[in-house]
């Protein structure tokens, strides 16, 4: 055997799982020849070194009690699915026998991304603003956290414009809330969020507003009869007194399943690292409960 | 008898979610060690094995008589890696520095151990992006060259030499690197 037919073949003998080929001709050169022995030892010892760098300890719990909420939100998904065939059958009952009452305003102002019955509650009240709720980014964490944990969480938002400091506060929410009524809500609060340099502070914001609802493809007349709404104003404001009463009293605060985070997360990893708890929290209660 | 990956994951196709769970245990570490591997970084390889169980979950269809779990598992987790390098292609930086961490890294271990582990994790990290996956395939995943030639769609007997090619890369960076950390002390 030639020296570079016995180098060829040292990848072969690396590791046992890969030995498949006839080791004698090998061998036999190995003992013959130093130069190619050496090489054959040091790429063993290298692969051997190779083989002890440690990874760490992954014991995955937290990926797996966030994997099988997933499950558990499929399976309540296909149950509400039925639930709403049901419904859905019993409206078109209702439609046809003319009975179906004017639907009145929502009572709550309630604005949710993720999934009802997730096993994790996001609760934010925010002001458009209000400058930590846009310059951290928040929406964009929500985002990745939603995409993260599937199923995991429902996040909502709550208005609370601060309108003693903020003069565009209310004007904003209420933009979000127009929109919101023609199913834009959170496209405008998007752009609230990212073009507040625009509106903000501005005494023309409520132009800046209609251009806003135009980009997102809303019609601006249409969306200026909204914007002008004294019920929209006066829901905000009874949620904003609502919230207050609940102790309430700085922008963006975050609830974690009704637990206030404080201080209030500024990083995609402080929120991270709060829900892996809860996750784990979680857990834990339900190992520890009645089986 | 403790059922095959194979028998679990046709039950899993064929509704019984239930035994997802077992699939779980049984490779969430081995597939965290894959992503750490060729990462450095413990983070994003949990969220990439959170990811890879999705996807199974969600193309579970895809699993058919004639698949191999094994294969049929990694051929998902490198396409769930390429999708988040697309993602964050600012944050897969092959001179990443590594974050070892480890029960095995407590003050009872040789430090001179632990400097040689990090030294190489760091040449591996360094090495080009394919070649550093072929040598974590067969090293540290234990994959046979014909399995790694399924995967990644080329003949055991080239995964072979291109193996060979990787370790003495890889081995020609460790000793560059200890080279700068003798000049540096």
């Amino acid at each position: 055997m030639r020296c570079e037919d016995a180098i060829s073949r040292i990848a072969d003998n690396l590791d046992e799982d890969h030995g498949q080929s006839d080791e004698s001709e090998l061998r036999e050169h190995l003992m013959q020849c130093s130069s190619c022995r050496y090489e054959f030892e040091q790429f063993q010892k290298f692969w051997l070194e190779l083989g002890s760098i440690p990874v760490p300890v992954h014991d995955g719990l937290v990926t797996k009690a966030a994997l099988m909420a997933a499950l558990k939100w499929r399976s309540n998904v296909r149950a509400a699915l039925k639930a709403v065939a049901a419904i859905v059958i019993f409206a078109g009952i209702a439609v046809a026998a003319g009975i179906l009452l004017k639907p009145g305003p929502a009572k709550v102002l309630a604005h949710v991304r993720g999934e009802s019955g997730a096993p994790i509650e996001l609760v934010e009240y925010g002001d458009y603003e209000c400058p930590p709720c846009y310059a951290h980014g928040y929406h964009l964490m929500i985002d990745r956290l939603l995409e993260k944990y599937p199923g995991v969480i429902r996040y909502e938002f709550r208005h609370f414009p601060l309108t003693s400091i903020h003069p565009n506060a209310l004007p904003a929410a209420l933009a979000a809330e127009a929109a919101g009524v023609h199913g834009k809500f959170w496209e405008m609060h998007r752009s609230l969020l990212e073009s507040h340099d625009r509106w903000s502070r501005n005494p023309k914001a409520g132009d800046v507003f209609v251009d806003l609802a135009t980009e997102i493809g809303l019609d601006p007349a249409i969306f200026k009869k909204s914007l002008h709404s004294s019920e929209l104003e006066q829901r905000i404001l009874e949620e904003t007194s609502k919230a207050r009463d609940s102790g309430i009293n700085a922008t963006p605060t975050f609830l974690l399943n009704g637990r206030k985070l404080n201080p209030a997360p500024i990083t995609f990893d402080d929120f991270d690292g709060q829900i892996r708890e809860l996750l784990g929290t979680l857990k834990i209660e339900k190992s520890k409960g009645p089986k | 008898m403790e059922p095959t990956d194979w028998e679990l994951m046709s039950a899993v196709r064929n509704g019984d979610l239930e035994k997802f769970g077992s699939l779980f245990d049984r490779h969430q570490q081995s597939l965290f060690n894959y992503f750490y591997r060729l990462s450095g970084d413990a983070a994003s390889s949990e969220d990439l094995v959170q990811d890879v169980f999705l996807r199974m979950l969600k193309y579970r269809r895809s699993f058919r008589h004639d698949s191999q779990f094994r294969a049929w598992m990694y051929q998902i987790a490198r396409t769930a890696r390429i999708d988040r390098f697309k993602r964050h292609r600012e944050e897969q930086s092959s001179t990443q520095v590594p974050t070892l961490r480890s029960p095995q890294d407590g003050p009872d271990r040789c430090l001179e151990d632990a400097e040689q582990n990090v030294l190489l994790q760091k040449a591996l990290l360094r090495l080009p992006e394919d070649k550093r996956e072929l040598l974590v395939l067969a090293r540290f995943q234990q994959m046979k060259y014909s399995e790694i030639g399924a995967l990644l769609g080329i003949e055991a007997s080239i995964v072979k030499v291109r193996v060979h090619r990787a370790i003495v890369e890889l081995r020609d960076i460790a000793l560059s690197l200890a080279g700068e950390r003798t000049h540096a002390m």
